[in-house]
Protein backbone atom coordinates (compact mmCIF):
# COMPACT_ATOMS: atom_id res chain seq x y z
CA UNK A 1 0.00 0.00 0.00
CA UNK A 2 2.78 2.34 0.97
CA UNK A 3 4.75 1.64 -2.17
CA UNK A 4 1.58 2.17 -4.21
CA UNK A 5 1.12 5.60 -2.67
CA UNK A 6 4.73 6.48 -3.36
CA UNK A 7 4.42 5.25 -6.94
CA UNK A 8 1.28 7.31 -7.41
CA UNK A 9 3.02 10.37 -6.02
CA UNK A 10 5.93 9.85 -8.41
CA UNK A 11 3.63 9.50 -11.41
CA UNK A 12 1.59 12.54 -10.38
CA UNK A 13 4.81 14.49 -10.20
CA UNK A 14 6.63 13.36 -13.32
CA UNK A 15 3.82 13.32 -15.86
CA UNK A 16 2.75 16.96 -15.35
CA UNK A 17 6.40 17.94 -15.36
CA UNK A 18 6.92 16.33 -18.75
CA UNK A 19 3.79 17.96 -20.11
CA UNK A 20 4.99 21.29 -18.78
CA UNK A 21 8.40 20.84 -20.40
CA UNK A 22 6.65 19.96 -23.64
CA UNK A 23 4.58 23.13 -23.50
CA UNK A 24 7.74 25.09 -22.75
CA UNK A 25 8.99 24.18 -26.20
CA UNK A 26 5.74 25.53 -27.65
CA UNK A 27 5.98 28.66 -25.51
CA UNK A 28 9.56 29.24 -26.62
CA UNK A 29 8.63 29.04 -30.27
CA UNK A 30 5.69 31.40 -29.84
CA UNK A 31 7.63 33.94 -27.78
CA UNK A 32 10.59 33.99 -30.16
CA UNK A 33 8.20 34.27 -33.09
CA UNK A 34 6.41 37.22 -31.50
CA UNK A 35 9.75 38.94 -30.94
CA UNK A 36 10.64 38.38 -34.59
CA UNK A 37 7.21 39.75 -35.59
CA UNK A 38 5.89 36.56 -37.06
CA UNK A 39 3.35 34.00 -35.89
CA UNK A 40 4.69 30.83 -34.30
CA UNK A 41 3.04 27.44 -34.73
CA UNK A 42 -0.69 27.96 -35.14
CA UNK A 43 -1.91 25.11 -37.30
CA UNK A 44 -1.88 22.05 -35.05
CA UNK A 45 -4.87 22.29 -32.77
CA UNK A 46 -6.37 25.53 -31.55
CA UNK A 47 -3.69 28.18 -31.98
CA UNK A 48 -1.05 25.50 -32.24
CA UNK A 49 -1.48 24.22 -28.69
CA UNK A 50 -1.16 20.59 -29.78
CA UNK A 51 2.25 21.25 -31.33
CA UNK A 52 4.25 19.60 -28.51
CA UNK A 53 2.12 16.49 -28.87
CA UNK A 54 2.80 16.46 -32.59
CA UNK A 55 6.52 16.79 -31.88
CA UNK A 56 6.53 13.96 -29.36
CA UNK A 57 4.50 11.66 -31.60
CA UNK A 58 6.85 12.37 -34.49
CA UNK A 59 9.91 11.72 -32.35
CA UNK A 60 8.59 8.51 -30.87
CA UNK A 61 7.50 7.14 -34.23
CA UNK A 62 10.96 7.53 -35.74
CA UNK A 63 13.47 4.72 -35.98
CA UNK A 64 16.25 4.49 -33.43
CA UNK A 65 19.42 4.49 -35.51
CA UNK A 66 22.52 3.19 -33.79
CA UNK A 67 25.88 3.82 -35.47
CA UNK A 68 27.59 0.60 -36.37
CA UNK A 69 30.55 0.75 -34.03
CA UNK A 70 28.86 2.59 -31.22
CA UNK A 71 28.90 1.12 -27.77
CA UNK A 72 25.27 0.10 -27.31
CA UNK A 73 25.28 0.22 -23.53
CA UNK A 74 26.71 3.73 -23.36
CA UNK A 75 24.52 4.87 -26.24
CA UNK A 76 21.36 3.99 -24.39
CA UNK A 77 22.55 4.96 -20.93
CA UNK A 78 23.56 8.49 -21.87
CA UNK A 79 20.16 10.15 -22.43
CA UNK A 80 19.03 8.78 -19.09
CA UNK A 81 22.07 10.40 -17.50
CA UNK A 82 20.88 13.72 -18.92
CA UNK A 83 17.24 13.33 -17.96
CA UNK A 84 17.49 11.85 -14.49
CA UNK A 85 19.73 14.46 -12.81
CA UNK A 86 17.34 17.14 -14.04
CA UNK A 87 14.41 15.31 -12.50
CA UNK A 88 16.36 14.70 -9.32
CA UNK A 89 17.24 18.36 -8.87
CA UNK A 90 13.68 19.53 -9.03
CA UNK A 91 12.53 17.72 -5.90
CA UNK A 92 14.24 20.09 -3.49
CA UNK A 93 12.83 23.31 -4.83
CA UNK A 94 10.06 24.75 -2.66
CA UNK A 95 7.02 26.05 -4.47
CA UNK A 96 5.51 27.09 -1.16
CA UNK A 97 6.24 26.49 2.48
CA UNK A 98 4.69 23.03 2.42
CA UNK A 99 4.93 22.17 -1.26
CA UNK A 100 8.39 20.73 -1.39
CA UNK A 101 9.02 17.09 -2.15
CA UNK A 102 12.21 16.74 -0.14
CA UNK A 103 13.03 19.38 2.42
CA UNK A 104 16.72 18.56 2.57
CA UNK A 105 18.90 20.45 4.99
CA UNK A 106 21.63 20.56 2.37
CA UNK A 107 19.39 21.40 -0.57
CA UNK A 108 21.84 23.79 -2.19
CA UNK A 109 24.73 21.36 -2.06
CA UNK A 110 22.45 18.64 -3.37
CA UNK A 111 21.55 20.68 -6.44
CA UNK A 112 25.17 21.48 -7.15
CA UNK A 113 26.18 17.83 -6.81
CA UNK A 114 23.36 16.46 -8.94
CA UNK A 115 23.96 18.97 -11.72
CA UNK A 116 27.56 17.81 -11.83
CA UNK A 117 26.20 14.35 -12.58
CA UNK A 118 24.48 15.77 -15.62
CA UNK A 119 27.87 16.39 -17.16
CA UNK A 120 28.43 12.67 -17.40
CA UNK A 121 25.38 12.43 -19.58
CA UNK A 122 26.85 14.85 -22.09
CA UNK A 123 30.18 13.07 -22.09
CA UNK A 124 28.55 9.69 -22.56
CA UNK A 125 26.42 10.88 -25.47
CA UNK A 126 29.52 12.23 -27.13
CA UNK A 127 31.60 9.11 -26.56
CA UNK A 128 28.90 6.57 -27.23
CA UNK A 129 28.04 8.02 -30.62
CA UNK A 130 31.41 7.04 -32.04
CA UNK A 131 31.54 10.12 -34.23
CA UNK A 132 34.17 12.87 -34.41
CA UNK A 133 31.74 15.71 -34.48
CA UNK A 134 29.69 14.41 -31.61
CA UNK A 135 32.87 13.97 -29.60
CA UNK A 136 34.01 17.50 -30.32
CA UNK A 137 30.62 18.88 -29.40
CA UNK A 138 30.49 16.86 -26.24
CA UNK A 139 33.96 17.79 -25.08
CA UNK A 140 33.26 21.45 -25.70
CA UNK A 141 30.07 21.11 -23.74
CA UNK A 142 31.78 19.44 -20.83
CA UNK A 143 34.53 22.10 -20.75
CA UNK A 144 31.94 24.83 -20.73
CA UNK A 145 29.83 23.31 -18.00
CA UNK A 146 32.69 22.53 -15.63
CA UNK A 147 34.21 25.97 -16.15
CA UNK A 148 30.99 27.67 -15.16
CA UNK A 149 30.30 25.43 -12.21
CA UNK A 150 32.98 27.18 -10.19
CA UNK A 151 31.51 30.70 -10.24
CA UNK A 152 28.12 29.12 -9.66
CA UNK A 153 29.41 27.32 -6.58
CA UNK A 154 30.87 30.55 -5.22
CA UNK A 155 27.63 32.41 -5.75
CA UNK A 156 25.65 29.65 -4.07
CA UNK A 157 28.07 29.72 -1.15
CA UNK A 158 27.62 33.47 -0.84
CA UNK A 159 23.85 33.05 -0.74
CA UNK A 160 24.18 30.32 1.87
CA UNK A 161 26.37 32.66 3.93
CA UNK A 162 23.89 35.47 3.69
CA UNK A 163 20.90 33.32 4.54
CA UNK A 164 22.78 31.28 7.12
CA UNK A 165 21.46 27.99 5.84
CA UNK A 166 21.60 25.60 2.92
CA UNK A 167 17.98 24.54 3.27
CA UNK A 168 16.11 26.14 0.40
CA UNK A 169 12.96 26.73 2.44
CA UNK A 170 14.97 28.54 5.10
CA UNK A 171 16.70 30.62 2.44
CA UNK A 172 13.28 31.78 1.28
CA UNK A 173 12.06 32.61 4.77
CA UNK A 174 15.26 34.51 5.55
CA UNK A 175 14.39 36.83 2.65
CA UNK A 176 11.16 37.98 4.24
CA UNK A 177 12.73 41.32 5.16
CA UNK A 178 14.81 42.02 2.12
CA UNK A 179 15.12 39.89 -0.99
CA UNK A 180 18.58 38.48 -1.53
CA UNK A 181 19.02 40.32 -4.77
CA UNK A 182 19.60 43.64 -3.03
CA UNK A 183 22.82 42.85 -1.16
CA UNK A 184 23.94 40.46 -3.87
CA UNK A 185 23.31 42.67 -6.87
CA UNK A 186 26.93 42.65 -8.16
CA UNK A 187 27.08 38.88 -8.37
CA UNK A 188 23.62 38.41 -9.78
CA UNK A 189 24.96 38.84 -13.34
CA UNK A 190 27.59 36.21 -12.56
CA UNK A 191 24.86 33.85 -11.44
CA UNK A 192 22.81 34.52 -14.55
CA UNK A 193 25.76 33.98 -16.84
CA UNK A 194 26.63 30.71 -15.10
CA UNK A 195 23.04 29.54 -15.40
CA UNK A 196 23.04 30.25 -19.12
CA UNK A 197 26.22 28.28 -19.51
CA UNK A 198 25.06 25.32 -17.45
CA UNK A 199 21.81 24.85 -19.30
CA UNK A 200 23.66 25.50 -22.54
CA UNK A 201 21.27 28.14 -23.80
CA UNK A 202 22.16 30.96 -26.13
CA UNK A 203 24.51 32.81 -25.89
CA UNK A 204 26.41 29.77 -24.72
CA UNK A 205 24.81 27.05 -26.77
CA UNK A 206 27.89 25.88 -28.65
CA UNK A 207 27.50 22.23 -27.63
CA UNK A 208 24.25 22.11 -29.49
CA UNK A 209 24.67 24.99 -31.89
CA UNK A 210 21.78 24.28 -34.15
CA UNK A 211 23.07 26.04 -37.18
CA UNK A 212 26.70 25.09 -36.85
CA UNK A 213 27.45 21.72 -35.42
CA UNK A 214 24.15 20.12 -36.51
CA UNK A 215 22.97 19.49 -32.96
CA UNK A 216 26.47 18.93 -31.61
CA UNK A 217 26.85 16.11 -29.19
CA UNK A 218 23.50 14.57 -29.91
CA UNK A 219 23.89 14.36 -33.67
CA UNK A 220 23.54 10.58 -33.79
CA UNK A 221 20.43 10.44 -31.66
CA UNK A 222 17.13 10.00 -33.44
CA UNK A 223 13.91 9.25 -31.73
CA UNK A 224 13.16 8.44 -28.12
CA UNK A 225 16.72 9.01 -26.87
CA UNK A 226 16.66 12.41 -28.54
CA UNK A 227 13.31 13.18 -26.97
CA UNK A 228 14.78 12.32 -23.58
CA UNK A 229 17.78 14.62 -24.10
CA UNK A 230 15.52 17.38 -25.33
CA UNK A 231 13.13 17.07 -22.40
CA UNK A 232 16.05 16.85 -19.99
CA UNK A 233 17.35 20.19 -21.20
CA UNK A 234 14.03 21.91 -20.76
CA UNK A 235 13.54 20.43 -17.31
CA UNK A 236 17.03 21.68 -16.46
CA UNK A 237 15.88 25.10 -17.58
CA UNK A 238 12.91 24.93 -15.22
CA UNK A 239 15.15 23.81 -12.35
CA UNK A 240 17.59 26.66 -12.77
CA UNK A 241 14.88 29.28 -13.22
CA UNK A 242 13.20 28.07 -10.05
CA UNK A 243 16.57 28.15 -8.31
CA UNK A 244 17.09 31.77 -9.38
CA UNK A 245 13.73 32.70 -7.96
CA UNK A 246 14.30 30.85 -4.70
CA UNK A 247 17.78 32.21 -4.12
CA UNK A 248 17.42 35.79 -5.24
CA UNK A 249 13.86 36.85 -5.66
CA UNK A 250 12.27 35.58 -2.49
CA UNK A 251 10.82 32.27 -3.70
CA UNK A 252 7.20 32.11 -2.68
CA UNK A 253 7.20 35.38 -0.74
CA UNK A 254 4.89 38.13 -1.97
CA UNK A 255 6.17 41.34 -3.50
CA UNK A 256 5.31 43.38 -0.43
CA UNK A 257 3.49 42.34 2.69
CA UNK A 258 0.18 43.82 1.63
CA UNK A 259 -0.38 41.17 -1.01
CA UNK A 260 -0.40 38.11 1.19
CA UNK A 261 -3.87 37.01 0.14
CA UNK A 262 -2.47 35.69 -3.13
CA UNK A 263 -1.31 32.11 -2.42
CA UNK A 264 2.46 31.58 -2.34
CA UNK A 265 2.35 29.04 -5.17
CA UNK A 266 1.01 31.72 -7.48
CA UNK A 267 3.85 34.08 -6.57
CA UNK A 268 6.41 31.36 -7.18
CA UNK A 269 4.85 30.47 -10.54
CA UNK A 270 4.73 34.08 -11.69
CA UNK A 271 8.33 34.73 -10.77
CA UNK A 272 9.59 31.51 -12.37
CA UNK A 273 7.60 32.30 -15.49
CA UNK A 274 9.23 35.71 -15.75
CA UNK A 275 12.69 34.17 -15.42
CA UNK A 276 11.92 31.52 -18.05
CA UNK A 277 10.62 34.27 -20.34
CA UNK A 278 13.88 36.12 -19.94
CA UNK A 279 15.71 32.97 -21.04
CA UNK A 280 13.65 33.01 -24.22
CA UNK A 281 14.30 36.71 -24.72
CA UNK A 282 18.02 36.12 -24.35
CA UNK A 283 17.86 33.47 -27.03
CA UNK A 284 16.25 35.92 -29.41
CA UNK A 285 18.55 38.81 -28.60
CA UNK A 286 22.11 37.73 -28.03
CA UNK A 287 24.61 36.29 -30.49
CA UNK A 288 26.63 33.23 -29.70
CA UNK A 289 29.89 33.64 -27.77
CA UNK A 290 33.05 32.21 -29.30
CA UNK A 291 34.25 29.21 -27.44
CA UNK A 292 37.68 30.37 -26.30
CA UNK A 293 36.24 33.65 -25.09
CA UNK A 294 33.56 31.71 -23.25
CA UNK A 295 36.14 29.73 -21.30
CA UNK A 296 38.50 32.61 -20.70
CA UNK A 297 35.59 34.74 -19.50
CA UNK A 298 34.79 32.19 -16.86
CA UNK A 299 38.29 31.54 -15.66
CA UNK A 300 39.73 35.03 -15.86
CA UNK A 301 36.76 37.20 -14.97
CA UNK A 302 33.95 35.38 -13.22
CA UNK A 303 35.97 33.27 -10.78
CA UNK A 304 38.03 36.17 -9.38
CA UNK A 305 34.99 38.41 -9.04
CA UNK A 306 32.84 35.78 -7.37
CA UNK A 307 35.66 34.83 -5.00
CA UNK A 308 36.24 38.47 -4.11
CA UNK A 309 32.56 39.07 -3.44
CA UNK A 310 32.42 35.93 -1.33
CA UNK A 311 35.20 37.36 0.86
CA UNK A 312 33.39 40.70 1.03
CA UNK A 313 30.15 39.12 2.15
CA UNK A 314 32.00 36.96 4.67
CA UNK A 315 33.63 40.03 6.24
CA UNK A 316 30.31 41.86 6.22
CA UNK A 317 28.60 38.96 7.98
CA UNK A 318 31.40 38.72 10.52
CA UNK A 319 31.64 42.34 11.51
CA UNK A 320 28.29 43.90 10.77
CA UNK A 321 25.94 41.05 11.56
CA UNK A 322 26.74 38.62 14.28
CA UNK A 323 27.54 35.50 12.37
CA UNK B 1 34.51 52.27 -19.29
CA UNK B 2 34.45 48.95 -21.06
CA UNK B 3 32.23 47.27 -18.47
CA UNK B 4 29.66 50.02 -18.84
CA UNK B 5 29.75 49.56 -22.61
CA UNK B 6 29.16 45.81 -22.30
CA UNK B 7 26.21 46.23 -19.98
CA UNK B 8 24.68 49.08 -21.90
CA UNK B 9 24.87 47.23 -25.19
CA UNK B 10 23.21 44.15 -23.71
CA UNK B 11 20.48 46.23 -22.12
CA UNK B 12 20.00 48.11 -25.37
CA UNK B 13 19.55 44.81 -27.17
CA UNK B 14 16.99 43.63 -24.67
CA UNK B 15 15.05 46.86 -24.88
CA UNK B 16 14.82 46.49 -28.66
CA UNK B 17 13.62 42.92 -28.25
CA UNK B 18 11.10 43.91 -25.62
CA UNK B 19 9.80 46.65 -27.87
CA UNK B 20 9.40 44.21 -30.74
CA UNK B 21 7.51 41.80 -28.47
CA UNK B 22 4.60 44.19 -28.17
CA UNK B 23 4.22 45.02 -31.84
CA UNK B 24 1.81 43.21 -34.13
CA UNK B 25 3.21 40.45 -36.30
CA UNK B 26 3.95 41.29 -39.90
CA UNK B 27 2.95 37.85 -41.19
CA UNK B 28 -0.55 37.47 -42.54
CA UNK B 29 -2.19 34.16 -41.73
CA UNK B 30 -3.05 33.67 -45.39
CA UNK B 31 -6.25 31.76 -45.98
CA UNK B 32 -7.95 33.17 -42.88
CA UNK B 33 -6.94 36.81 -43.24
CA UNK B 34 -6.21 38.23 -46.63
CA UNK B 35 -4.98 41.62 -47.53
CA UNK B 36 -7.21 43.68 -49.80
CA UNK B 37 -5.44 43.74 -53.14
CA UNK B 38 -4.56 47.02 -54.77
CA UNK B 39 -5.56 47.83 -58.28
CA UNK B 40 -2.07 47.00 -59.50
CA UNK B 41 -2.25 43.28 -58.65
CA UNK B 42 -2.31 40.98 -61.63
CA UNK B 43 -3.64 37.51 -61.08
CA UNK B 44 -6.28 36.45 -63.57
CA UNK B 45 -8.14 38.14 -66.36
CA UNK B 46 -11.78 39.01 -66.85
CA UNK B 47 -13.97 39.94 -69.76
CA UNK B 48 -15.82 42.99 -68.59
CA UNK B 49 -19.53 43.44 -69.27
CA UNK B 50 -20.97 46.83 -70.06
CA UNK B 51 -23.82 48.32 -68.09
CA UNK B 52 -26.47 46.33 -69.88
CA UNK B 53 -24.75 43.01 -69.18
CA UNK B 54 -23.35 42.22 -72.62
CA UNK B 55 -19.63 41.64 -72.99
CA UNK B 56 -17.69 44.62 -74.29
CA UNK B 57 -15.46 42.42 -76.45
CA UNK B 58 -15.65 43.22 -80.19
CA UNK B 59 -13.52 40.24 -81.24
CA UNK B 60 -10.87 42.40 -82.90
CA UNK B 61 -8.16 39.87 -81.93
CA UNK B 62 -5.73 42.59 -80.80
CA UNK B 63 -5.11 40.74 -77.54
CA UNK B 64 -4.44 37.49 -79.37
CA UNK B 65 -1.81 39.19 -81.47
CA UNK B 66 -0.32 41.10 -78.56
CA UNK B 67 0.12 38.07 -76.35
CA UNK B 68 3.82 37.07 -76.49
CA UNK B 69 3.16 33.59 -75.16
CA UNK B 70 0.20 32.75 -77.37
CA UNK B 71 -2.03 32.06 -74.44
CA UNK B 72 -5.20 33.59 -75.93
CA UNK B 73 -7.21 31.75 -78.58
CA UNK B 74 -10.20 33.48 -80.14
CA UNK B 75 -12.84 32.10 -82.49
CA UNK B 76 -15.13 34.63 -84.03
CA UNK B 77 -17.70 34.68 -86.79
CA UNK B 78 -18.97 37.44 -88.99
CA UNK B 79 -22.62 38.04 -89.03
CA UNK B 80 -24.48 39.38 -92.04
CA UNK B 81 -23.80 43.04 -91.18
CA UNK B 82 -20.00 42.44 -91.04
CA UNK B 83 -19.72 42.72 -87.30
CA UNK B 84 -17.65 40.11 -85.49
CA UNK B 85 -19.41 37.95 -82.96
CA UNK B 86 -17.28 36.31 -80.32
CA UNK B 87 -17.73 32.53 -80.34
CA UNK B 88 -15.08 31.34 -77.92
CA UNK B 89 -12.33 33.02 -75.96
CA UNK B 90 -9.82 30.85 -74.15
CA UNK B 91 -6.89 31.93 -72.03
CA UNK B 92 -4.44 29.15 -71.26
CA UNK B 93 -2.95 29.99 -67.87
CA UNK B 94 -0.15 27.48 -68.23
CA UNK B 95 1.22 29.75 -70.97
CA UNK B 96 0.23 33.18 -69.69
CA UNK B 97 3.16 35.17 -68.37
CA UNK B 98 1.03 37.86 -66.73
CA UNK B 99 2.59 40.63 -68.75
CA UNK B 100 -0.83 42.27 -69.30
CA UNK B 101 -0.02 43.35 -72.85
CA UNK B 102 -3.50 42.08 -73.76
CA UNK B 103 -5.01 44.51 -71.30
CA UNK B 104 -2.97 47.38 -72.69
CA UNK B 105 -3.80 46.55 -76.30
CA UNK B 106 -7.57 46.19 -75.94
CA UNK B 107 -9.26 49.15 -77.67
CA UNK B 108 -12.53 48.95 -75.76
CA UNK B 109 -11.24 47.98 -72.33
CA UNK B 110 -12.87 44.59 -72.46
CA UNK B 111 -10.16 42.40 -70.96
CA UNK B 112 -8.91 43.47 -67.54
CA UNK B 113 -6.70 41.95 -64.88
CA UNK B 114 -8.49 41.12 -61.64
CA UNK B 115 -7.07 40.06 -58.28
CA UNK B 116 -8.77 36.68 -58.24
CA UNK B 117 -6.64 33.96 -56.64
CA UNK B 118 -9.11 31.07 -56.60
CA UNK B 119 -7.05 29.01 -59.01
CA UNK B 120 -3.91 29.09 -56.90
CA UNK B 121 -3.42 25.34 -56.60
CA UNK B 122 -5.01 23.41 -59.42
CA UNK B 123 -4.39 19.69 -59.70
CA UNK B 124 -4.92 18.91 -63.37
CA UNK B 125 -3.77 20.63 -66.49
CA UNK B 126 -7.14 20.98 -68.17
CA UNK B 127 -8.34 23.40 -65.53
CA UNK B 128 -5.71 25.87 -66.64
CA UNK B 129 -7.70 26.87 -69.68
CA UNK B 130 -10.33 29.49 -68.88
CA UNK B 131 -13.10 29.77 -71.38
CA UNK B 132 -15.35 32.69 -72.14
CA UNK B 133 -17.95 31.94 -69.49
CA UNK B 134 -15.44 31.78 -66.67
CA UNK B 135 -13.76 34.97 -67.77
CA UNK B 136 -17.12 36.68 -68.03
CA UNK B 137 -17.99 35.51 -64.56
CA UNK B 138 -14.77 37.04 -63.29
CA UNK B 139 -15.83 40.19 -65.02
CA UNK B 140 -19.19 40.31 -63.29
CA UNK B 141 -17.60 39.64 -59.93
CA UNK B 142 -15.00 42.34 -60.22
CA UNK B 143 -16.92 44.98 -62.17
CA UNK B 144 -17.30 47.23 -59.18
CA UNK B 145 -13.68 46.78 -58.17
CA UNK B 146 -12.32 47.67 -61.59
CA UNK B 147 -14.54 50.68 -62.05
CA UNK B 148 -13.85 51.90 -58.57
CA UNK B 149 -10.13 51.90 -59.07
CA UNK B 150 -10.14 54.17 -62.12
Amino acid sequence: MDTLVILLKIILFIVPLFIFAGFLTYAERKVIAKIQRRIGPNQTGFKGLLQPYADIIKLVAKEIIIPKKANKVIFFLAPLMILIPALLSIVVIPASKELVWADLNLGLLYILAISSLGIFGMLLTAWGSNSNYALLGGIRGVCQVISYEIPLAFVLLTVALLSKSMNLNEIVTSQSGLWNIMPLLPIFPIFIVSIFAKTHRTPFDLPEAENELVAGFNVEYSSTPFAMIFLGEYINLVVYSALTVVLFFGGWLPLFSGLEFIPPVVWFTIKTAIVILSFFFARATLPRVKFDRLLSFSWKVLIPISMAYFVIIATYMQFFRSL
Amino acid sequence: MKLYKIFSSIINGFSVTLGMFFKTPVTIDYPNNQETPTSATKFEHALMPDDSGKLKCIACRMCEQACPAGAISIKAQEDDKGKSILESFDIDYSKCIYCNLCVQSCPVGSIKDVPCLDSAAKPDKSSFVYNKDKLAENGRKYKVFIEGSK
